[in-house]
Parts: structure tokens; C-alpha cells; sequence
């Protein structure tokens, strides 16, 4: 009897458990995230919530710490040098054993290796027979433009010459953008490229075989916790079975797809699963409709916190100008930060997520309420205060039914301020994982595509507007009428 | 009775009211008169309990005015400014009614004694549901005096009510006051700085100058006996219209 309770109680909680799949912000992050979540999604029962486009390898990193997700995409290259902080390349083994002792787990290598690449034309490379990048030597008058960043890493062209022993005359840096097209018009011979760019199918470019293994590694790896994957020893099988699945062709091509096709990644991930019939590139309408929730939920709440804070703050310093002078300085200090950057500063305090991005909210919508709300109290007639004082009022009266309805008109333009700004800010909110309209145009920035990035931008233009409209309803409602007649 | 002795009361170590004595009887209207800057709204302010008493003492009949006790002596005063300090978010009626609520009066006594005071004050009960910003000058400092009459209280004080008014409404207003004055049987003390005005309503005169009282006596003997240089000064300086010849 006993066993048979642990057994179902065992098989209640690993069947109603929710896995949560992370990503990073670029494209070939969101690709691979969305097949692992169908894959899953398809081959066991549990929920996936997907918590995709978190900025940056820090921050999605920590996310997989604190446990707001269960695994996502990274490359052994970033976890040896950004997490392990190792300055000379790591063989797969040493990294697995050093995630180990921090309770991390990786998986085998999906198949690709995205590292830097040297590209050239493929009729370019017939010409003069180029498979390797040593090959480069047979060509006269090479012409080469790199990235910046590129040209001035010490693990980049100095070093790569050194190791080559390069000797080119015609070298320019420029914008990777700029780079492509220059190969494209023939202005320029090489280039180079992350080895599972988009651009390379597209412009029929090929990638030269790094023949010194000069660039270090990134393999694609499924990064998780060892607490996952004992959890779920089966979804953790699962996910082995990838191993090697997808190669540097799959990937760009897969890439392509989205960049290029602008397919939708649920489309680009079906597809792969060989779903043909996939009607999941039409989601985004239904997207556009969640995401317009949890960003309203966001704005709402945190303007609501920041109201009961922000007003009596206001009162205070208001009352006791010492503290007031403390209370704005601070509240000023606050809006000085940039919204990302107090997004970041508060990972620490309340990780990744909803509550992270609510808080920042609230901090940042603190200064207009307060400010307004000092102003205002701060512009009533003294003759009306102290004929208000001579009447007898007790100051909490005197303070709810005379001073702030004398300041409702600046208190409720500090409180549309802040629900105005909220609207905008929260669209950061997206490169934390809470979600919001900003999901779109973290998404549109990585895979460079306007579109979604106005499906994100132009309904939180229209919400921003509705917020006014909204609150010139509320102004009419509270605002006593005596003080609306000029 | 009022009854101050040996007020003195310093802003930042500089001197405002400078050994203040004065006595102003029950149920008369003793005008205090002066240039601005005199000192006279912050003796009224001193007697309100606006402010704190520094030294000496103000009585206002059995008791002894002290800031803290400033809830006190808001049921014994009403307090008239010059524009009437009405709360512009809250209609004329509004207004009566808050200082009502303020001292317990509610329910059918709060409208009955609305109603009186209208009658009192031969006011249009239309006016009752306009804002302050709606009504004109002498109306607001009609409603004004309604609200410091409300509670019934004993004294009256009023700060400049009338000489932001045009001439004429300015006279209307002043008969006015005069017959409510008389009728009610209320001690006043009226702040001012106009010569005709004191003339008009004074039982007594005080006359400040710089912080200290120049003068305090009867209406008559103030223009008959100046005790000062400076009261015929005061007197004098109130120019007349030029006599027409015709």
C-alpha cells in the first residue's frame, strides 16, 4: 500500500512537472530551443513553458542557476571562457568535469561547431582549388575585409597571421553587414563569418576548413543542471539521442530559414520534425494577444505599487523637507540608471523574471509620482492651508480632504507619467524573460527583421496612447470638479 | 473679553510684535488698523493659535490660547480673509458644511441651521451648489462669512475682507457686515487699513506701527486725540477726493 502511494505520488509529480526551456537572443539560440522544446512537447507529456530571447550569455547562465529554466543552447567555447573563465581552449572533457563540480551537466555536441570562420565564393574556391584555409597562400592579390572586432581581437587576425603566416596587402575592416555585401558585388574576396551564418547559403559562400585548428571550438551543447537531468532521467535521454544531429549545413540552412524564409521558429522546428502540414506559422496573432496581457499585467501592477509608495513618499518629504530632499535625491538617482542596466543590477536580488522586472518598474516609476505629488501639495495657496488649519481640521484630515484633492490635478499627472513610461520600459522587460510585447522585438532584433519588431513596438505605441486616453477618463472622474473651472 | 498682555513674537530673532497689550471687549467690533507689514495679521494668527506663543499671554474669555489647544479655540472663532479662503474643490454648500461636520453638527441640525444662516445672511440658496471659482467677489466673501458664522461662534475675525472688492460692492457689503454684526451680538475684530473703514465699523482702534500698538482707544476719542505724531499722520495720509468747484 505504502509503495503504491510513493509510486503514484512519484508519478503525479514527474507527469505534472513543467520543464522550462531557455534561449538566448539570436536566432540560431531561438531555433534550436524551439526543436528541443517540440521535441519534447511531442515525445513526453510534459508542459513546456518557453522563456526565449534572455539577453545575453550572463544573465541566461544564471537563469539556468537559479532555476527559472531547465536547460538552453550554449557552446562549450562560451562556457570555457565567459563561465569557467579559462584563457587557454578546454577539451571537452575538462569542461564536462569542471560544470560537474559547480552540479552543471552538458550534453554530447549536437553536431556543429559555430566558431569563427574564414568564407570565400564557391566559384571563387573552384578558380584556385581552396578547401583549406592555408590554400589562401596560392592566391595573388587577395583581397580580405574583416569585422572590426575582428581585426582587433589578439585572438584574431594578428594571431591568425602569425599562425598562417599570412603576408596581405589589401586588408579593410568594416560592418559584417557591409562585408557580405562586398563579397556578394566581388569587391572583396574574403571575408570572415560565424561558420553557421545564414548569409553563407544565401550567397552561395563556402567556409575553408581550418586546417591548424587555429579557432578554438564551439560546439553546440544542451547546458543544464545535474538536478534536471535526475529529475528527468528520461527527458534527459531524450535529449542525448540529438547528439551529432545536426551539422554545420543543417544548421545554416536552418538558420536561413529563419533570416532569410522568415519563417516563424515554431514553423523552422516542425519542419525539421518533418511536420509538413504545420499551421504554427500563423501563431503570431495569438502571440500578439498574450504578450499584450502579460504587458499590461507588468505596467498595471507595478503602477500600482508604485502609487502607494510614491504618494505618501511624496507626503513625507513633503512634511519633513529633510527627508524630502533624501527621498527625490534618491528617486532621481534611481532615473539615472539605464532601464537595462537596473534590470541587470537586480538579477542578483530577485533573479530572472516577472518579479525582477516588476520591481524595476516600480523603481522607476517612483520619481515622477513623488515628484508630482511634493509639487503639488508644494503649490497649494498657504492662505488656503492655514485657513484649512484655522477651521480646526486635524492634520490627517486636513491632509485627505483639503490638501491632496488640491493636488489631484499635478498627483494624477505624475501617476499618467509614470504609466506611460511603464508602457515603454516594459518592453525591456523581454530581455529578462517576463515576456510583454518586447518578446517581439527582441525576437525582430535577432533575426533582424522589421516586421516583428513593429508587431512589438506599434502596439506598445498604441497602448501608450490607450493609457492616455485612459487616463484623461480618470482625470475627468477624480479630479473635483471646483478645480477643473478656470 | 480679549485680553492680551505682554505679547512679543520674534521670526528669526527679528522683532514682529514688540510688548502687545491690549484689552477688546464682548460683543463690540474693534478695528485694527495699520500700514502692511505692521504686524497685525501675525497678532490675529498669534490669537487663532496658528502660531506659536512666545511670550506673554492671550486670553480669549476663560481661555488661555496655546498652539496645541488650536482645535479649542476653533469652535469659540470664525475667521474671514481676504478673498474669503474657500476651498475651490468644494461647492459653496460644501464649504458650510465641512466646518459643520467639523464641530458635530450633522444631520437635520446641519440643515436647519444652513437654512438660518441664509436667511441670516439674505443669501440665494442658488449659489449654494456653485464652486468658489464661480462666484463673483462679494459673493465668495458672503460665503466666506457664512462658513466662519456656521458653528456659531463667539468671535469673529476678519483679515482684509472687503479691500479686495470694487467701491461699490465694497459699501454694499460693509452696511451688510454692520447689521449682521449688530444683530448677532458677536465680538469682532476686523483688520484693516483703510481710515473710512475703521470709522465705519469701530467701537475701538488700535493703531500698530512696526510691531508695537500706537494707539488703542474708543472710536471718537482716536480721531478727536491722537496720542501720536504718527495716528494724525495715519489720518491725514487717507487722501480725500479734491473738493470740485464748481
Amino acid at each position: 500500500m505504502k509503495i503504491f502511494f510513493l509510486f503514484s505520488f512519484f508519478s503525479l509529480t514527474s507527469y505534472s512537472s513543467t520543464i522550462t526551456v531557455g534561449s538566448k537572443s539570436f536566432t540560431e539560440s531561438y531555433v534550436l530551443s524551439e526543436i528541443f522544446s517540440q521535441l519534447l512537447e511531442n515525445n513526453t507529456s510534459h508542459q513546456i513553458k518557453r522563456k526565449y530571447g534572455l539577453s545575453g550569455s550572463g544573465i541566461t547562465f544564471q537563469a539556468l542557476e537559479n532555476k527559472k529554466i531547465d536547460f538552453y543552447i550554449e557552446y562549450t567555447g562560451t562556457i570555457s571562457k565567459i563561465f569557467l573563465k579559462e584563457k587557454k581552449p578546454l577539451s571537452y572533457e575538462e569542461i564536462q568535469n569542471k560544470l560537474k563540480k559547480n552540479n552543471l551537466i552538458m550534453s554530447p555536441p549536437l553536431g556543429f561547431n559555430n566558431t569563427y570562420a574564414l568564407a570565400v565564393k564557391r566559384s571563387f574556391a573552384k578558380k584556385y582549388d581552396l578547401k583549406n584555409i592555408s590554400d589562401l597562400k596560392k592566391v595573388p592579390q587577395l583581397k580580405v575585409a574583416f569585422t572590426y572586432e575582428f581585426m582587433n581581437r589578439a585572438d584574431g587576425y594578428p594571431a591568425l597571421k602569425k599562425k598562417y603566416d599570412f603576408k596581405w596587402s589589401q586588408i579593410e575592416a568594416m560592418e559584417h553587414s557591409l562585408a557580405y555585401t562586398a563579397i556578394e558585388n566581388n569587391n572583396v574576396h574574403l571575408i570572415d563569418a560565424y561558420s553557421t551564418d545564414a548569409k553563407i547559403e544565401k550567397l552561395d559562400l563556402i567556409t575553408l576548413k581550418d586546417n591548424l585548428n587555429f579557432f578554438p571550438d564551439y560546439h553546440a551543447v544542451i547546458l543544464t543542471r545535474i538536478d534536471f537531468v535526475k529529475n528527468f532521467p528520461l527527458v534527459w535521454k531524450k535529449i542525448l539521442e540529438q547528439k551529432n544531429s545536426i551539422s554545420d549545413k543543417k544548421m545554416i540552412h536552418l538558420n536561413a530559414q529563419a533570416e532569410i524564409e522568415k519563417l516563424s521558429f515554431q514553423k523552422i522546428a516542425s519542419l525539421h520534425w518533418g511536420d509538413q502540414s504545420s499551421t504554427k506559422n500563423n501563431l503570431k496573432w495569438k502571440q500578439l494577444k498574450k504578450y499584450t496581457l502579460e504587458h499590461l499585467y507588468l505596467v498595471f501592477i507595478s503602477l500600482l505599487f508604485s502609487v502607494f509608495i510614491g504618494v505618501p513618499l511624496g507626503v513625507i518629504g513633503h512634511q519633513i523637507k529633510k527627508i524630502g530632499q533624501i527621498i527625490l535625491a534618491l528617486s532621481g538617482m534611481i532615473q539615472t540608471i539605464p532601464s537595462l542596466a537596473l534590470l541587470c543590477f537586480l538579477i542578483p536580488l530577485f533573479g530572472i523574471g516577472e518579479t525582477n522586472a516588476i520591481i524595476a518598474l516600480i523603481l522607476y516609476g517612483l520619481l515622477p509620482i513623488i515628484r508630482n505629488t511634493y509639487a503639488g501639495l508644494e503649490s497649494i495657496d498657504p492662505k488656503l492651508r492655514e485657513s484649512a488649519k484655522s477651521l480646526g481640521l486635524k492634520p490627517l484630515l486636513r491632509l485627505l480632504k483639503i490638501e491632496i484633492p488640491l493636488a489631484s490635478i499635478q498627483i494624477l499627472s505624475g501617476i499618467k507619467t509614470t504609466a506611460i513610461i511603464s508602457v515603454g520600459v516594459a518592453t525591456l522587460a523581454a530581455f529578462i524573460g517576463a515576456g510583454g510585447l518586447g518578446t517581439f522585438i527582441v525576437t525582430g532584433l535577432a533575426l533582424n527583421d522589421i516586421p516583428t519588431i513593429l508587431l512589438g513596438a506599434i502596439p506598445s505605441a498604441l497602448l501608450a496612447l490607450s493609457v492616455h486616453f485612459l487616463f484623461e477618463w480618470i482625470d475627468f472622474l477624480v479630479i473635483p470638479k471646483g478645480l477643473k473651472i478656470r | 473679553m480679549i485680553n492680551i498682555e505682554s505679547l512679543n513674537f520674534k521670526i528669526k530673532g527679528h522683532s514682529i510684535l514688540k510688548q502687545i497689550n491690549v484689552q477688546w471687549e464682548t460683543e463690540k467690533t474693534h478695528v485694527l488698523i495699520g500700514s502692511s507689514g505692521c504686524g497685525k495679521s501675525t497678532l490675529i494668527r498669534l490669537i487663532l493659535g496658528l502660531l506659536p506663543i512666545q511670550s506673554g499671554t492671550i486670553h480669549l474669555g476663560d481661555l488661555v490660547v496655546q498652539q496645541k489647544k488650536q482645535n479649542i479655540i476653533a469652535k469659540k472663532v470664525g475667521y474671514v480673509i481676504q478673498d474669503g479662503g474657500l476651498f475651490p474643490h468644494l461647492s459653496a454648500r460644501k464649504n458650510v458644511e465641512l466646518v459643520l461636520k467639523i464641530h458635530e453638527i450633522t444631520g437635520k441640525e446641519q440643515k436647519n441651521r444652513i437654512e438660518k444662516l441664509l436667511h441670516d445672511l439674505n443669501l440665494n440658496p442658488r449659489i449654494m451648489d456653485l464652486y468658489p471659482r464661480q462666484l463673483s467677489g462679494g459673493q465668495k466673501q458672503r460665503v466666506a462669512l457664512m462658513r466662519a458664522l456656521a458653528h456659531d461662534p463667539e468671535y469673529l475675525f476678519f483679515d482684509e475682507p472687503l479691500s479686495a472688492l470694487d467701491p461699490m460692492i465694497r459699501s454694499e457689503l460693509q452696511k451688510h457686515l454692520k447689521s449682521i454684526f449688530e444683530k448677532l451680538k458677536k465680538t469682532v475684530v476686523l483688520v484693516t487699513h483703510d481710515m473710512g473703514e475703521a470709522a465705519y465699523f469701530a467701537h475701538t482702534i488700535t493703531l500698530m506701527n512696526q510691531g508695537k500698538i500706537i494707539q488703542h482707544s474708543p472710536y471718537d476719542e482716536f480721531f478727536k486725540n491722537p496720542q501720536d505724531p504718527f495716528v494724525s499722520e495715519f489720518i491725514n495720509a487717507q487722501r480725500q477726493p479734491p473738493e470740485l468747484t464748481l
